[in-house]
């Protein structure tokens, strides 16, 4: 069912409740290739088209590829949008996050706020969880250098996310207290024990950073004393058939992680695929950056874990009765190249990718935007830039023009009225 | 290898199989061989049908290469040592080697190869930049490795001895070229190839002539393995709506569905005595290796 129109978006009040009382943005961090999953082209010639066939969806006359048959069958439940471009000049990786999470390149410095450090200023915490979460096992890398645009930037640290790790047996930690060997939430008992760790850490650094300490880990410690944020933070208090139904996968686990943060109203979950980009990359998880073996990559593991993952995170929405509140939000930082590279795989890709909507309003079921017959660039529909992306996130979450105008961000955006 | 050697590699093989049972009374009812649940890829059976060597991605950083002995199902690494991942195993029929992918820095890949006799380790290595080999396999008369390398852009099947010198280019066609396997009698190879579209099987001679298509079909065919007698082949196939195990003759025909069910049913590879395959299945979002029965 469609939502209000977007003149009445563009007049909201941000005193008002916000349509979006949860945004969940799914960063697949590395850019998936649009032609090997959401936007097909099996009639260009070999060397753009890949080596995968295509299923019909749920969507009259829509196809995916065979590697997404969970979505196929689901595609009465998102909107998906084919024709989002990003910025050429920001085609590398750390660069090109920065643009995808901020909508703004790097420079000029002060680097702009991610689009849940502005959700979260808005907002503030008003419960017992801290307003924005970043679901990884670390701050993001590419390569193992950390993206700029992953935090308040402009409007200081204190509105950086909350970053919260999920193993893939859903076990939770935090990577701020990763000095405390061992900690998690869930084996959080002993409140003087934990302070006792605290506290022998906290004297074995001078004083600047003792005060970053007090600040960082003094949050962290709260979170931890709080018996509803433990029990938030533990996926293992679902049952078996719902951890099932998720994948037993890091990201499986960490994605029910994220709708049990969305239960408890959390502001702004960013989930994160992985924390590096790269697909084979030592002692980082696969991520999505496939510029060798893109094609067996996809097949064997990224495109089933998230299509179990993903489509498990939407139905539990949907059975929740939570969809209505939340907006989900899942893309890449960019696309990949349709012509295929010299290593028979898939480079980067400003021109033209994806992006996948539910909930918070949109109008599900539907595609828009549309490629040229090669994918290499949108032929008709919106172009949906990351700045849109982030305006449109920031318009349902209750950021409306006047608070973006008075919080200096999201300058010149504006909202993606065909989503609604 | 005698016929002798062969003839005691299926009566040991056989017999481990019988040991693992008891066979529950449905044929079809696959055996469960771990029970981790962690993500599992390409088990290949030993030599002689003892031992099964496969792909466990230990934590979400690494892919470990471990090994099985099917007696006892005790699960040990094949390399203690290895420190970056390592998967995608072939065995020698002689038992003396093991080849492996291995990875050496970021989006970089070799093609190891492991004499167990003598503990040393060569390589294929790559050429400079983001490149690697995958799927490699021995031929019957232990002498050469097959591994798929992407070349010019596309990804072409070649071969190397086990010094990882002399490669040879045995496919030249459009598309990806991948996961071949030799006949029992080291004169065809069995790959899947996607030069016509998308993936489906084809078969070639050993020196990469004659190349016959073997499955047309819209939604992929993959991994294809020829069976110990040489008459049929197992691969995975999308054919149902989701990955599944066939079985049909070596030149397509008698087509048979293995496995039934809404979950993953990947990497199949040949028991020693042709009736079994080992498989990675999903069930309940976790993946295990199983024993299915060939209908």
């Amino acid at each position: 069912m469609a939502w209000a129109l977007p003149g009445s978006l563009q007049q909201a009040s941000a005193a008002e409740t916000p349509r979006a009382k949860s945004v969940l943005f799914v960063f697949l961090w590395g850019a998936p290739s649009q032609l090997d999953t959401f936007d097909p082209k099996p009639d260009a010639p070999i060397e753009y088209r890949g080596p995968f066939g295509v299923i019909p969806t749920r969507t009259p006359g829509v196809h995916f590829t065979e590697l997404l048959p969970r979505m196929a069958t689901r595609s009465d439940r998102f909107t998906l949008v084919r024709s989002n471009v990003a910025i050429s000049s920001s085609s590398g990786h750390p660069k090109g996050g920065t643009v995808a999470l901020t909508g703004f390149e790097e420079q000029p410095e002060p680097v702009q706020p991610t689009f849940g450090s502005i959700v979260a200023k808005h907002r503030g915490q008003t419960g017992y969880l801290p307003p924005f979460f970043s679901l990884a096992s670390g701050k993001l890398t590419a390569g193992g250098e950390y993206i700029k645009g992953d935090g308040g930037g402009k409007l200081s640290t204190a509105h950086d996310p909350f970053m919260v790790g999920c193993s893939q047996q859903g076990e939770v930690d935090i990577p701020t207290l990763k000095v405390l060997q061992g900690l998690a939430p869930n084996r959080i008992s002993d409140r003087k024990s934990l302070l006792n760790r605290l506290d022998a850490k906290r004297a074995q650094l001078d004083s600047w950073a003792s005060r970053q300490w007090q600040r960082t880990y003094r949050s962290a410690y709260d979170l931890l004393m709080n018996p509803k944020a433990r029990a938030a933070l533990d996926p293992t208090r679902e049952s078996p058939a719902t951890r099932a139904r998720y994948g037993h996968s890091q990201f499986g686990q960490t994605a029910l992680l994220a709708r049990r943060l969305v239960e408890a109203e959390v502001p702004y979950i960013q989930l994160n695929y992985s924390r590096d980009v790269d697909a084979f990359n030592p002692g980082y998880e696969i991520g999505w950056d496939t510029h060798i073996y893109n094609f067996e990559l996809l097949q064997d593991q990224l495109c089933p874990t998230f299509d179990r993952a993903f489509t498990a995170l939407l139905d539990d929405l949907y059975d929740r009765g939570l969809i209505d509140q939340t907006l989900v939000v899942c893309k890449g930082e960019f696309g990949r190249t349709p012509k295929i590279n010299v290593r028979a795989s898939r480079d980067h890709w400003t021109n033209s990718y994806f992006s996948i909507w539910a909930g918070g309003g949109v109008e599900p079921g539907r595609v828009i935007g549309e490629t040229d017959r090669l994918g290499q660039d949108p032929r008709s529909g919106p172009i949906v830039t990351p700045l849109r992306v982030g305006t449109t996130i920031a318009e349902l979450a209750g950021v409306d023009t006047l608070a973006r105008g008075e919080m200096r961000v999201l300058d010149g955006g504006t909202v993606v009225d065909e989503l609604f | 290898m005698s016929f002798f050697d062969r003839k005691r590699q299926y009566l040991v093989g056989s017999m481990i199989l019988l040991l693992l049972g008891p066979w529950p009374s449905c044929a079809e009812e696959p055996v469960r061989l771990t029970s981790d649940g962690r993500l599992k890829a390409t088990p290949v059976f030993s030599h002689d049908g003892t031992e099964l060597v496969f792909a466990v991605l230990e934590n979400p950083k690494m892919f470990r290469l471990m090994t099985m002995q099917l007696a006892d199902r005790s699960v040990e690494p094949l390399r203690k040592a290895a420190t970056t991942a390592e998967f995608e195993p072939a065995c020698s029929r002689d038992g003396r080697y093991c080849a492996f992918v291995r990875q050496r820095g970021v989006l970089r890949l070799s093609v190891a190869i492991l004499d167990k006799q003598t503990d040393t380790l060569v390589e294929v290595l790559p050429p400079p930049g983001f490149a690697g080999m995958r799927s490699p396999t021995f031929s019957p008369d232990n002498s050469r490795v097959l591994y798929s390398f992407a070349d010019e852009s596309r990804q072409q099947i070649f071969s190397t001895d086990l010094r990882a010198n002399d490669p040879q280019k045995l496919t030249n066609s459009p598309g990806i070229n991948n996961w071949p396997n030799f006949s029992p009698d080291g004169k065809e190879i069995v790959f899947g190839s996607s030069r016509d579209g998308n993936f489906d099987i084809y078969l070639m001679q050993c020196d990469g002539s004659n190349v016959q298509r073997l499955t047309h079909n819209p939604v992929q065919d993959i991994r294809p393995r020829f069976s110990p007698d040489g008459k049929r082949i197992v691969f995975v196939g999308h054919r149902h709506g989701n990955s599944e195990i066939y079985v049909m003759d070596r030149d397509g025909t008698n087509l048979v569905r293995v496995t039934h069910h809404p979950e993953r049913d990947d990497y199949p590879d040949w028991h020693t005595d042709g009736k079994q395959l080992v498989v990675v299945s999903e069930r309940g979002g976790r993946h295990d290796l199983y024993l299915v029965r060939v209908p």
